[in-house]
């Protein structure tokens, strides 16, 4: 019974995905008729200038601020773990998980109304576009990045940065040769984690775009509103398909260990 | 420099989190303009003052039109149903993946995250797929005899259920997996060793056990249901109503920012109940 | 104490956590090459005394002076002192040879240097063959002397122990207690360890301080800490002791008298006592100092009698629970000397018991 009912949750989970992937090699544009193995929605999609136009603004626009979030997110965690009790620390506590449980709407409209504001007061985000939509991934993908490092940095032993000092070490310097290396893989999944929420918001990146810029998940949300579109289905295949295989390489990696 | 640490994220999420919210409140209390922006200007010079105008009157038309009350009370029910069906699919779920041989835990536990990294968009987008009249769903039933006529099923509540139980399904199993596992295993032997039924055992002993899990997965998927947009908007029909999709009309279709804003704050006190619940249950996991 | 130029001088040194007095007014001198314990249950704040020697916390109040120097605002990386932490703390992405060799190149000592007192204390520690393995490939004894090589390697002033044998097993803990001490003894270098285990204390200090809430109640060697402690707190933490409650109703030059309600009479003692009669006084004695037989014996100035309760075997040495006719119940324990068969004393017997006055200890009550 218990075994039924989680092979029905995985199949569940799973059913949608392996049909978008079987039907990206449909031959039809009817999406559901099967009409014989082909590769041409492949070939489309590689000469869609606007979805690898959208495509290359989401990779920039995810490559800066997964960055970024990857770097405050860290700092967060730090002064959350390591700086005991000080004057900002219930309000950096409370901002960091906040975004965390915010409808995007929210967030999205707010965002914006803030650029908006500050646009007429100062003159600065002068319009919007890929600066503002970088800002408004940031800053969610702060509060993911600083779940993710605080977590591995409170399993790291104290004792070792502490050794690393006894034995001689400046501050700094047991920073870059016990913590850092102590963190890697966390840094390294805080920054895929916003990376990919980057890559896949569609709501907030919709407030905060303007007219200029046009995310991958904007462009796809606009053609997948009017119906199934083939060519979707191939570019979801090649995203399932990047996942997976980097998904799997890292687990293989942490399995040899 | 240790200042600086804490500093420059408290003052990133300051500037971009915290004062937003400020502002969304601001505006939420402005007269509406056919202007760019399409509100009255926030402040005032008069008389070398600066004034600020509140204007109530956003909120008193959210209370007037029933359509917003609709909304939200319909949010708050799809939220609900589609937390209970993800808690009860995910529940076995979970006790499944805390009870298999470690090895395979790991596996099952990197099926249960895999579809998280894959883009949300995409897989809700599948859906339309399996569920239109000529889609894989109605086409396996027809073709086991078990209807003989397509079902409606896209846009229609129902599809906005499975929606957001599929989207968020890995949101409840992983703080239950998370209880789950920590659970002592004597726990369990000691209550059978006392004469407890294993039905008894999950009652008595288990189930009590996992309510921390239980509340924060459940938390996990009503919030951000109650808020969503893009399932109602890709999956759901002309019928459902949902509070997320009336914010977006408000902004984007009737460009009325104020009302939009006043929906958003609204919102955001519905939801402060479930957050402080969500974050109390956090804390304690914590201590 | 009174040695003019001590190793290290802690000076009334306390430290407050909020209201809570961590370390409380501790006065310590230790000599070079002294292998001092600091011995004390949890919260008694012998680890917090340690992490101000190391310079991760600073006192409230008080000076700490190593080798003449005021460690004031020394941060740990400045301090001639080295640490053995309880978890080792080895760094789990360094070899063996790396974590040795991490203290040694922050000291800024060349690499062909580095390499040759690298080897040195992998010999010292007998891990000559595993120097290029990861931490999470070596035994828990392994590590354990990874972790006392790399605190060595830089020829600390002072080495600071924190529980250093507290996660082997019991076996390999003896065995490495004097180990430790001989490689203490063969480097001179002065060690302070901090132990709850007061075994591990016995064996390994020449001198040995006990802690209790903060202070440092008593100093001495092993033995003057075992014979003659000066509380009950003392004579109570290390081994066990029976306890008389009395009162002192005779006190000459020559002898004393201590009236027991509870030993059923007066304790006879040959040697003057501090106190003055009428005085409240409890008084200590230890299990192995009780002769137990079936009829009183010639050879002791003190009996008790009673009937035991029960008997543990436990292999080396036997303990008796006798109820003595007062209703107190009495530890003594007997070397089991010769296999005894059947003629045993057995539980229910009546039973005498005599000591010598010379083996109390009469302490402030």
């Amino acid at each position: 019974m218990l075994r039924a009912i989680t092979l029905l949750g995985f199949a569940f989970l799973y059913a949608p995905i392996l049909s978008l992937v079987i039907y990206s090699f449909n031959e039809s544009r009817l999406v559901t008729v099967w009409s014989g193995f082909s590769t041409r929605w492949y070939a489309e999609l590689l000469q869609d200038d606007q979805i690898l136009g959208a495509a290359w603004i989401s990779i920039k626009v995810a490559t800066l601020s997964a960055t970024l979030a990857t770097v405050l997110g860290t700092l967060a965690a730090l002064a959350l773990i390591r700086h005991g009790r000080f004057r900002g620390r219930p309000a950096l506590g409370g901002l960091v998980t906040a975004p965390l449980v915010m409808p995007e709407v929210i967030i999205g409209l707010s965002l914006l109304l803030l650029f908006v504001a500050m646009d007429n007061l100062i003159g600065w985000p002068a319009g919007r576009g890929v600066l503002t939509i970088v800002i408004a991934h940031a800053t969610f993908g702060t509060a993911f990045a600083t779940v993710v490092v605080q977590a591995r940095m409170v399993s790291l032993d104290r004792a070792l940065e502490d050794a690393a000092q006894d034995l001689g070490a400046h501050p700094l310097r047991v920073f870059f040769d016990i913590t850092l290396p102590g963190l890697a893989p966390a840094l390294i999944s805080a920054w895929l984690l916003a990376f990919t929420l980057s890559l896949d918001d569609v709501v907030i990146a919709s407030f905060v775009a303007g007219p200029g810029a046009s995310t991958l998940p904007m462009v796809i949300f606009s053609k997948v509103r009017l119906g199934v579109s083939p060519e979707v289905n191939a570019l979801a295949t090649l995203m399932i398909a990047t996942v997976s295989i980097l998904v799997l390489a890292a687990s293989f990696r942490s399995w040899r260990r | 420099m240790r200042r600086l640490v804490a500093a420059l994220p408290l003052m990133w999420l300051g500037l971009f989190f915290l004062v937003p919210f400020l502002v969304l409140l601001r505006i939420s209390v402005s007269e509406p303009a056919i202007a760019q922006p399409p509100y009255l200007p926030l402040f005032e010079w008069a008389d070398g003052l600066l004034t600020m105008t509140l204007n109530l009157g956003n909120y008193i038309f959210l209370a007037e039109d029933p359509l917003y009350l609709f909304s939200y009370l319909s949010s708050l029910k799809i939220a609900a149903v589609s937390t209970l069906i993800a808690l009860l699919l995910g529940y076995p779920m979970a006790y499944a993946i805390a009870r298999a041989p470690t090895g395979r835990r790991n596996l099952l536990l990197m099926l249960v995250i895999l579809p998280f990294w894959t883009s949300f968009l995409l897989r809700v987008y599948a859906w339309i797929g399996l569920l239109k009249a000529n889609g894989l769903v109605n086409n396996v039933l027809l073709w086991l005899g078990v209807i003989d006529q397509p079902l409606v099923i896209l846009q229609t509540d129902f599809a906005v259920y499975l929606g957001i139980v599929y989207t968020y399904l890995p949101f409840m199993i992983l703080p239950l997996y998370a209880t789950l596992s920590k659970m002592d295993g004597d726990l369990l032997e000691a209550a059978a060793d006392l004469g407890a039924r294993p039905a008894v055992t999950f009652l008595t002993v288990t189930l009590p056990l996992s309510m921390p899990g239980v509340l924060a997965g459940s938390m996990l998927v009503f919030i951000p249901a109650v808020g969503e947009y893009v399932i109602p908007a890709l999956l759901g029909g002309p019928g459902t109503l949902m509070i997320g999709s009336v914010l977006w009309n408000e902004f984007f279709l009737n460009r009325d920012w104020p009302v939009a804003a006043a929906v958003a704050i609204v919102m955001v006190l519905v939801l402060a109940l479930p957050i402080t619940l969500l974050r109390r249950i956090q804390a304690q996991e914590e201590s | 104490m009174t040695d003019p130029q001590p190793l290290l001088r802690i000076d009334s040194v306390t430290r407050t956590f909020g209201d809570v007095y961590a370390v409380d007014d501790v006065s310590l001198d230790i000599r070079q090459g002294e292998l001092f314990c600091l011995l004390g249950g949890s919260g008694s704040g012998k680890s917090t005394l340690l992490r101000m020697l190391s310079g991760f916390d600073a006192p409230s109040r008080g000076r700490i002076v190593i080798d003449g120097q005021d460690m004031a605002g020394v941060p740990p990386h400045r301090r001639d002192t080295n640490m053995m932490f309880q978890s080792y703390a080895l760094f789990p992405h360094m070899t063996v040879e790396r974590n040795i060799a991490y203290g040694l190149r922050r000291a800024g000592i060349g690499r062909a240097e580095t390499v040759v007192r690298v080897r040195e204390m992998l010999e010292l520690v007998q891990l000559d063959k595993l120097a290029g393995r990861k931490p999470d490939q070596l035994s828990g004894g392994q590590r354990q002397r990874v972790a006392l090589a790399r605190a060595l390697a830089r020829r600390p002033k002072l080495l600071l122990l924190d529980e250093p044998l507290g996660a082997l097993d019991k076996k390999l803990r003896e065995e490495t207690q004097l180990e430790l001490k001989k490689i203490q003894e063969t480097l001179g270098i002065t060690f302070i360890v901090v132990t709850h285990d007061q075994e591990e204390a016995m064996t390994l200090a020449d001198r040995m301080g006990v802690m209790q809430e903060g202070r440092i109640v008593q100093v001495g060697t092993p033995r003057e800490i075992y014979e003659f402690p000066r509380s009950r707190f003392v004579a109570g933490f290390i081994g066990t002791v029976n306890l008389f409650d009395g009162t002192i109703t005779q006190d000459r030059d020559t002898d004393a008298v201590i009236d027991s309600p509870q030993a059923g009479g007066p304790i006879r003692i040959p040697h003057a006592i501090t106190g003055t009669v009428g005085q409240s006084v409890t008084v200590a004695l230890r299990p192995e100092k009780l002769v137990i037989g079936r009829a009183p014996s010639e050879a002791h100035d003190n009996h008790l009698s009673g009937q035991i309760r029960d008997i543990v075997y436990q292999g080396g040495l036997s303990v008796f629970h006798v109820t003595l006719d007062t209703g107190m119940t009495v530890r003594v324990t007997r070397t089991n000397r010769v296999r005894d068969e059947g003629a045993a004393i057995a539980a229910g017997d009546r039973v005498a018991l005599g000591f010598s006055g010379q083996s109390v200890v009469v302490l402030p009550s």
